[in-house]
């Protein structure tokens, strides 16, 4: 019975370490993982019972106490070297040697970073081979401040988890922070850093819709309300609200967007003035202008304001013979915008387009007051032309007649900034004009149709954001290339596959011959 | 310190006098050239397709950079081949002196148990170094067909160093358990595998555990090291890894004594 018995301490062993990963994996008592332990437990016993003097010699010997001292050495001084590693890990110094500074982080965005409160999460979307190329600028966002926490996940593999975040393009990366989320679909630094800053802002933006004046509803579900673009502006994290000037003493001043969209009837002079007031204090206002020939509201108050914008919204509606348009089923006075100027509303829009009902065109004045810059950021194409005689219009048979009919391209979408007298709302010190010769490319018909959606998310985001984002210049790696020519090529070839090799071994057989 | 140099002396020469350490230094370098072709070739091809790219679409060229698209993995396929060759340049370090019975010679002579791990652990850390040098000659060939940033390839080196000296305590370790060096190869192959698997198993888990696992492998730390990055962190990570190493190849050495083992 003793000569086996050294076997079954090992044994049982086995069977009780077996046992509890049977029990770990299973996550149940049962007979398998009990019958195990209980005959682990069996083994010990015996194996204790024919050895208990020898077991009994080692613990008391002097070995065992030596041992014990090691042990708890080691135990010491790794759990001395896990803690120096803690401290080295909470207080770094970092150094980028490469020539371009390619992994510095900029000042504004570890300034942004050192004052998060609360941990930032970042889920990146990304296709298995993608990732590496965004890993490397998440890291440095990490290496500054412990509250970046980063995650990628691929939505081809998790499907659901890309559609729990809304997210339905690759490289979409979603910051999240308290319980916003902010989608962003390119990585650069400017970016990234941009979408924390909107993420952590402690109160959210407002934009504000004027009513009274047969303005299109934002919570108007029908064809021509807007309540599709109303849920889009939440989803960016802005509230909204809506204003009338008549009632109000001014617009509010937590307004960060004014929008005005497609008023039927003229503003009252001190609407007007409450209007002018709010923009001379640095305010932001979107107008969306519809053609008001056939209905005659052609809103000449308007114009007073605007002409101190260097903008002119002219008297007559865009007719579209270039054919895009009837792509989609639309007629001529449906003009499509494929080609836009390089303003940060349609910086990525490449050749996407975008389509205006009923749309008049407007003009950017040759001689602009000081401090003003317009600039039109969408226009129509060159087979286009601005009709302003209602009668043809009314009759069907329009001819062009230039002048007064205007030559196409025309201006659409028109960008304007002057400066401000007073800091205004958003603590910019000039007050930023966005105009459309149409309010119908936002209504909920066309909200979906192309990029007309994204169009006026972005005109409303610069309006509302333009002081406050920051701009990174994007850091690329210097361009060093090697070129090869065909000798250098086979010369990489013979040093790197037998040169090297061969005289290792060439010098491992001398060693040994020699040795011999 | 005399008695340190001695043992390092002794243990340098056995490498460049035994035919083993050239026959690891040349798989090493059959494996690191065959990798060096292959990412050249690419990367050549890779250049040449931009400048294409760039005339048939008359755009400035995307830079393209050797640094980041040639070196950066080249440098991370030799720490690779490194986890696999080092276990072979650590294995003889004890187990053969335990074969040979020459380590009661050691316990009994005037050094001390510090000073010879030391003393092997600095030995095979200059031999591993003298590998990483005969690979600079690749690296160095570059620089006659083009103009690679000198910095990145300095601090990817140095992380080189760095990882290999994890390697080499616990491979170091791993032979001054046995006295069979095949068993001290393996051994110490196996917990690096299992050590660099960590920074894998990163990829599975959620973003605050794989912070932490990718923290305890030399590989997560050396990326920053071939990107031309130097952190503290990562010079503490290597620094306690490798002392932890030897110190705990000290503690099996001086615990021989008590546990009356050879």
């Amino acid at each position: 019975m003793k000569k086996y018995s050294s076997y079954a301490g090992t044994l049982g062993l086995l069977f009780i370490a077996a046992g509890l990963l049977i029990q770990y994996v299973r996550s149940v008592w049962q007979w398998q993982e009990i019958v195990p332990l209980a005959v682990g437990g069996a083994l010990l016993v015996y194996y204790l019972v024919f050895n208990f003097k020898s077991v009994l010699d080692f613990i008391s010997s002097r070995g065992a106490l030596q041992t014990a001292n090691a042990f708890v050495m080691c135990v010491l001084v790794l759990g001395l070297l896990g803690f120096a590693n803690y401290l080295a890990g909470k207080h770094t110094w970092r150094k980028d040697t490469t020539a371009a500074k390619q992994f510095s982080l900029s000042e504004q965005t570890k300034k942004v970073l050192g004052a998060l409160k609360e941990e930032l999460r970042i889920t990146a979307f990304y296709q298995a081979q993608e990732q590496d190329r965004v890993a490397d600028q998440f890291k440095e966002y990490a290496s500054v401040t412990s509250k970046f926490k980063y995650e990628f996940i691929d939505p081809d593999k998790k499907p659901d988890l890309a559609r729990r975040y809304g997210v339905t393009a690759y490289n979409t990366t979603v910051v999240s922070y308290r319980n916003q989320d902010e989608k962003i679909t390119t990585a650069t630094e400017a970016d990234l850093t941009n979408a924390i800053i909107k993420v952590t802002r402690d109160k959210k933006k407002k934009i504000y819709f004027t009513t009274n004046h047969g303005e299109k509803a934002i919570d108007s579900d029908e064809r021509l309300g807007m309540s599709a673009a109303q849920k889009s502006i939440k989803e960016k994290n802005y509230e909204v609200g809506t204003v009338s000037l008549i009632d109000t003493a001014g617009v509010p001043e937590d307004c960060s967007v004014l929008v005005i969209a497609g008023a039927q009837t003229e503003f009252l002079p001190p609407e007007l003035e409450k209007l002018k007031k709010y923009l001379e204090k640095g305010g932001a206002a979107m107008f969306m202008l519809d053609a008001g020939l056939m209905t005659k509201s052609p809103l000449p108050s308007f114009k007073d304001i605007l002409s101190e914008y260097g903008i002119e919204p002219n008297d007559d509606m865009i007719l579209d013979f270039s054919g895009i348009g009837q792509l989609f089923g639309a007629g001529p006075d449906m003009p499509v915008v494929a080609n836009y100027s390089q303003h940060a509303i349609t910086e990525k829009f490449g050749n996407f387009m975008t389509a205006y009902p009923s749309a008049r065109s407007l003009t950017i004045m040759g001689d602009k007051p000081s401090g003003v810059t317009a600039e039109a950021f969408a226009s129509t194409s060159g087979n286009s032309w601005g009709e302003s005689n209602p009668d043809e219009l009314r009759s069907g048979r329009v001819q062009p007649n230039f002048p007064p009919d205007r030559r196409g391209p025309l201006a659409l979408g028109v960008a304007a900034t002057k400066n401000a007298t007073a800091d205004g709302a958003n603590g910019s010190n000039n007050s930023r004009l966005v105009v459309f010769g149409d309010s119908d490319f936002a209504a909920n018909y066309l909200f979906g149709f192309q990029k007309n959606g994204d169009l006026f998310m972005n005109a409303i985001s610069w309006l509302a954001e333009e002081e406050d984002l920051i701009a990174i210049p994007p850091k690329n790696p210097e361009d060093r290339r090697i070129s090869l020519t065909a000798s250098g090529s086979k010369m990489i070839m013979v040093v790197s596959l037998f040169l090297l090799p061969l005289a290792a071994f060439g010098t491992a057989i001398a060693v040994y011959v020699k040795r011999r | 310190m005399r008695n340190f140099l001695a043992i390092f002396e002794r243990e340098l020469k056995s490498y460049f006098l035994s035919p083993v350490a050239y026959v690891v230094l040349g798989f090493f370098l059959v494996a690191t050239g065959l990798f060096y072709y292959n990412i050249i070739n690419w990367f050549d091809r890779i250049s040449m397709q931009s400048m294409m790219m760039a005339q048939q679409y008359r755009q400035l060229p995307q830079p393209i950079n050797v640094n980041m698209m040639a070196i950066r993995p080249l440098f991370h396929n030799i720490a690779i081949i490194g986890l696999f060759l080092v276990p072979g340049i650590t294995m003889r370090l004890f187990a053969e002196e335990k074969r040979q019975g020459t380590m009661e010679l050691l316990a009994t002579s005037p050094l001390s148990n510090w000073q010879i791990t030391l003393g092997k652990f600095t030995a095979a850390l200059v031999f591993y170094l003298v590998m990483l040098l005969a690979t600079g000659v690749f690296v160095g060939l570059l620089f006659f067909f083009g103009n690679p940033e000198v910095m990145p390839i300095l601090t990817g080196y140095l992380g080189l160093l760095l990882v290999g000296g994890c390697f080499i305590s616990l491979g170091l370790l791993f032979s001054a358990f046995t006295e069979n060096q095949i068993i001290a190869f393996v051994g110490a192959f196996a917990v690096n595998l299992a050590i660099l698997s960590l920074g894998w198993l990163a990829n599975f888990v959620g973003p605050n555990l794989a912070a932490f696992f990718s923290s305890l492998s030399p590989i997560e730390h050396f990326d920053d090291f071939a990107k031309g990055i130097v952190d503290t962190k990562h010079l503490v990570y290597y620094i306690s890894f490798m002392f932890g190493g030897i110190f705990l190849t000290y503690v099996t050495v001086e615990s021989s004594r008590w546990r009356g083992a050879r």
